[in-house]
């Protein structure tokens, strides 16, 4: 074998041969590799594979097509193409059919038929949708033997078709209205760039159809001159291997400017290691930068804004951190804007201030409104608003706080609302009555306190009422007058008019004016009560008549003038002294009616009166211009001054009393003689008195004398004798004092009494001491009280008190115990009334009269010595004082005598 | 030996002159007792006129004058005294009843040595005549 192989591999032909059969094995192989493969194919390719005869029976198909239609193939082979197809495709394929056969019988010879899209029917009764390429499979001479189809379920195919038509469509609306477009661009191999395609909005960002486009220049014949050094920096990129994304102007076919934002992607040829494409997206951008331009002017303009502002305004976080703020608040804390961010108040506000203002600024964020509040610190107010920012995502970290210092504000308010107070007080508390109406209509809107007590109506009663409604004019005229007045210069003054007051008239001054408050218009009016005035007045009217009828009927004259001497009035009388009438007279002086030396004199008077403050009185003789007449006039003037104490002038009356000084002098005269007849009869009188007291006593002296001598010169005395002549004696004694008694008595009455300050307690000492040796020996007690200074002749007051006194030791000097009591008040004419008390022998009450008789006596010799002429001295001094004397008194209970001065 | 001189005595009443004398006799006083009975037989003893020109020449120790007197009354027969040089430096004094004050202010201005009131007691009157003598006579010393 191995020979015949190796001739055989030898041999040429054989070497052919084999060659040929090894082709033909090979080929068969291949063939059959081929056959398997496409049956593999067939049966693993999910596309339906088929052979139809020209009959148009199906000899194959792929066993894809129980997947496709739920047949098996044994199925089909017993189908017909309107078995395999719905009706509209069947129709539609054996159409087709019909024409290639009859384009074949004319000898048109395709290869591929076509593509057509069937519709066919499926074992479960829906249908699918299929692509069927057909193809002819022909014979070595070119006959059509039958025809291959491949049919692809394109039911998902159509579906997404009709979705991308659908998507394409929005793409294309979308790509119509879409402010992008994008594009591919080539780098050609010299480095130039050529724009490959376009999509999208391209015409309408840069004006250009693509070809205008590209023949312009492209992309870098659109770049804005300004801009080209951008473009250079991102075709640097772009060559660098790195994607852009930049902003850049282009000017459109209008030459206008448009924004546009660039994705480029660089398209890499990493063989070359060179940018071979550039691909990407366009935007305009164009109203995004004029609004961002317009934003960051706002922005500007808002900072601008919040810096002009003078409240002072932060972003603050719950912790009251700063994160954003204006000048003011930067200024407020002393900070820079850098400094500001997370600064918080903590530290500089009071800690109680710090915390409210957390406290509020977590409400505001859990709320999620605003909040005003007003808080103080550093003597300052604030009002701050603090409103919560909300974030895209709606929550809340941060709120603004918009901080105004008010405390001018405050004060201002405070000030105002004082002020305001004040007014309303003022208004209310006003004395006058206020009212306040609508000027049309007249209805009252307000009225004060002080209009209510006047009116005696209550504040709804006037409310809403006119003036009218409430009677207050009585007379229409006055009001007609008022109201017009009013009208024609907006305001009135003091317009005098009667109002009606509880019933009663009143005489008012009304003053008002038209006001105007929030838009409305109102009559304000004060009334002024002048009622009572108007009486004053009328009374002052009446004095001043009547006065005026006095001074005219004054017999005397009457003038005034002021402190420089000026006549300011002058009665009728005056008038004859000038000879001139008061209209004449007021305005002059003295010198424009008499000499100069007489003028002196009277303003000499003047000056005397105006600096002593009182009036002064004068007499002076007097000539009239008027008559002639001359006489003695007696002239005081008394300065006059207002209520205030200033002088208003001199008020001068002048009585003529010529007459009465003749009758005084006459008087005068009579009473000097009087005086003198009256003087040499006391002389007489007193030396008559002076005489008899010493004549009588004489005789007196002598009885005494010699009957003592008698006595003597008896040899032998009785007692008999003895008690005759101590009875011869005692009388004689006797009438020596009553002797003495009576001349004391006659020269007290004669004797003027000579008035000075008395301090009677003083005075009553002395004459206790006068006593005293006996009221030691009786131990007599003595009670003397406080006693009165007073006007009276201390010699004569001195023989009362001695009289008074002895006689209450006399008179008690029977008693074993004498009290006497020496004191005074004061009556209830509040005069001084002095007593001196004893405690002896009394008297009856039925004698009282007769104890101040003169040698009245109400107890004999025996029992008590005395003349009875003291108390009589006693009465006469006291009447001498001008007061009087009484006793009262006890028979054997004491004696009480009372002096009243 | 010591002459005693003599107290003159002017009073017009006989029964005072009396009295007088008899009150004197009880003082037992060793003088003389000269009585005249007005104002001009007062200056006659002194001067030694009329019917005292032969009067033995002596001053009296006392003038005891009444004012009650006719022709010259006491006061001014006291005025005269007291104005003459010779007669002034003898004591005068007035025994009088008057107890008027203006009696009384005229003596002591005229410069009287005393003056006193004729009490009405006897008895009294006799105590001050006394004193009177005893004082002026005796006590006090003269010129």
């Amino acid at each position: 074998m191995q020979k015949l192989c190796a001739m055989i591999e030898n041999d040429p032909t054989y070497e052919a041969l084999l060659q040929e059969n090894l082709a033909l094995r090979n080929e068969l192989s291949q063939k059959k590799t081929e056959l398997n493969r496409y049956q593999i194919l067939t049966s693993k390719v999910s596309d339906l594979i088929w052979i139809l005869n020209l009959q148009g029976q199906f000899t194959y198909v792929s066993p894809s097509i129980e997947r496709l239609r739920g047949f098996t193939a044994a199925e089909v082979y017993k189908q017909t193409i309107n078995d395999v197809l719905t009706p509209a495709s069947a129709r539609k394929a054996l159409q087709l059919l019909a024409e290639t056969l009859d384009e074949e019988a004319k000898g048109i010879k395709k290869d591929v038929f076509g593509c057509y899209e069937l519709e066919q029917t499926c074992k479960d009764g829906s249908t699918v949708w299929t692509e069927v390429i057909i193809s002819a499979n022909r014979d070595e001479q070119g006959n059509l033997l039958e025809f291959i189809g491949v049919s692809r379920n394109i039911g998902e195919r159509i579906k997404i078709q009709e979705e991308l038509n659908k998507s394409e469509e929005r793409y294309r609306l979308i790509s119509e209205v879409s402010s992008d477009y994008v594009f591919s661009t080539m780098v050609l191999s010299d480095g130039s760039f050529e724009l490959n395609w376009v999509s999208g909005a391209f015409e309408n960002i840069t004006g250009f159809t693509f070809e205008e486009y590209k023949a312009k220049g492209g992309w870098h014949a659109s770049i804005h001159p300004d801009d080209l050094k951008k473009e250079d920096e991102d075709l640097l990129n772009l060559f660098g291997n790195r994607a852009i994304k930049s902003e850049i102007r282009t000017l459109n076919k209008r030459g206008e400017v448009v924004w546009v934002q660039v994705f480029a992607h660089p398209l890499w040829d990493s063989d070359r290691n060179a940018l071979k494409g550039i691909y990407g997206a366009v935007r305009n951008i164009t109203e995004r930068k004029i609004t961002e331009q317009k934003l960051s002017k706002a922005n500007n303009l808002l900072q601008a804004v919040l810096d002009a502002s003078s409240d002072a305004i932060t972003m603050t976080n719950r912790k009251g951190e700063f994160q954003a703020c204006n000048k003011i608040l930067l200024h407020r804390w002393g900070k820079t804007r850098e400094e500001i961010i997370g600064f918080s108040t903590s530290k500089v506000l009071p800690p109680s201030v710090f915390q409210n203002r957390v406290k509020i600024i977590n409400e505001c964020i859990e709320a999620r409104r605003g909040i005003t509040f007003t808080d103080t610190y550093d003597e300052k107010w604030f009002e701050n608003t603090i409103e919560p920012i909300v974030e895209a995502d709606g929550t809340i970290e941060n709120v603004a706080m918009f901080s105004r210092d008010i405390t001018l504000l405050k004060n201002t308010l405070d000030n105002l609302k004082k002020s305001e107070e004040k007014f309303a007080k003022a208004f209310r508390c006003s004395p006058d009555p206020i009212l306040i109406t609508f000027l049309n209509e007249g209805k009252i809107v307000e009225t004060n306190d002080s209009f209510i007590a006047l009116s005696g109506l209550t504040k709804d009663e006037c409310i809403g009422k006119t003036t009218i409604d409430i009677h207050l004019w009585i007379i229409s005229e006055q009001r007609n007058q008022f109201t017009s007045l009013l009208q024609k210069n907006g305001r009135v003054q003091n317009f005098e008019c009667d109002f009606n007051f509880k019933g009663n008239v009143r005489n008012c001054l009304v003053s008002a004016e038209v006001i105007s408050l929030n838009e409305e218009e109102y009559i304000l009016g004060v009334i002024h009560d002048i009622t009572e005035r108007k009486i004053a007045e009328l009374k002052l009217e009446n004095e001043r008549k009547r006065l005026r009828t006095l001074i005219e009927s004054i017999p005397d004259l009457v003038w005034l003038k002021d402190h420089n001497g000026v006549y300011i009035l002058c009665n009728p009388q005056f008038e004859l002294l000038f000879g001139a009438k008061e209209k004449d007279i007021i305005g002059k002086t003295d010198y424009d009616f008499v000499d100069a030396p007489i003028a002196d004199f009277f303003r000499e008077k003047d000056r005397k009166a105006m600096m002593a403050g009182k009036p002064s009185i004068n007499t002076e003789e007097l000539v009239f211009a008027g008559n002639g007449y001359k006489g003695l006039f007696e002239t005081i003037k008394t300065p006059m001054y207002d209520v205030e104490g200033h002088l208003m002038g001199i008020l001068g009356i002048s009585r003529d009393i010529t007459e009465l000084n003749e009758l005084n002098q006459h008087l005068e005269k009579k009473v000097e003689e009087r005086t003198l007849q009256l003087e040499d009869a006391n002389k007489d009188l007193e030396s008559f008195a002076y005489s008899i007291s010493h004549d009588l006593r004489a005789p007196l002296r002598h009885i005494d004398g010699f009957s003592k001598i008698l006595k003597d010169a008896i040899s032998e005395s009785s007692d008999e004798t003895n008690r005759y002549f101590r009875k011869i004696s005692d009388s004689v004694i006797q009438m020596g004092r009553m002797i003495d008694d009576l001349l004391k008595f006659s020269r007290l009455g004669r004797k003027p009494i000579q008035t000075t300050e008395v301090d009677l307690n003083t005075l009553v000492k002395n004459v206790i001491n006068q006593f005293e040796p006996e009221i030691t020996s009786r131990k007599i007690e003595m009670k003397v009280g406080k006693l009165p200074v007073i006007h009276g002749d201390s010699g004569l007051l001195q023989m009362v008190f001695e009289n008074l006194i002895s006689n209450a030791i006399k008179f008690t000097s029977k008693k074993e115990k004498a009290i006497i009591e020496i004191g005074y008040y004061k009556d209830t004419d509040q005069k001084n009334t002095i007593f001196v008390k004893d405690n002896g022998a009394g008297f009856d009450m039925a004698y009282a009269n007769k104890l101040f008789g003169v040698f009245q006596r109400l107890h004999t010799q025996s029992e008590f010595e005395g003349t009875g002429i003291g108390l009589a001295n006693v009465k006469q001094i006291i009447h001498k004082h001008g007061g009087t004397i009484t006793a009262k008194g006890e028979t054997n209970n004491g004696a009480t005598f009372f002096i009243t001065l | 030996m010591e002459k005693i001189p003599p107290i003159l005595y002017a009073e017009d009443n006989e029964n005072d002159v009396e009295l007088t004398l008899t009150a004197f006799k009880q003082c037992k006083l060793s003088n003389r007792i000269d009585v005249v009975n007005d104002g001009i037989q007062v200056l006659d003893y002194l001067q030694y006129n009329g019917k005292y020109q032969n009067r033995e020449k002596e001053k009296p120790v006392l003038i005891l004058l009444d004012i009650k007197m006719p022709k010259l009354d006491g006061i001014q027969a006291l005025k005269i005294i007291k104005s003459d040089e010779e007669l002034k430096t003898i004591p005068v004094v007035m025994l009088t009843s008057s107890a008027m004050e203006s009696d009384l202010v005229k003596s002591y201005n005229l410069g009287v040595n005393a003056y006193v009131v004729k009490p009405v007691d006897y008895d009294d009157f006799i105590e001050a005549v006394k004193k009177i003598g005893s004082f002026w006579a005796i006590v006090n010393k003269t010129v």
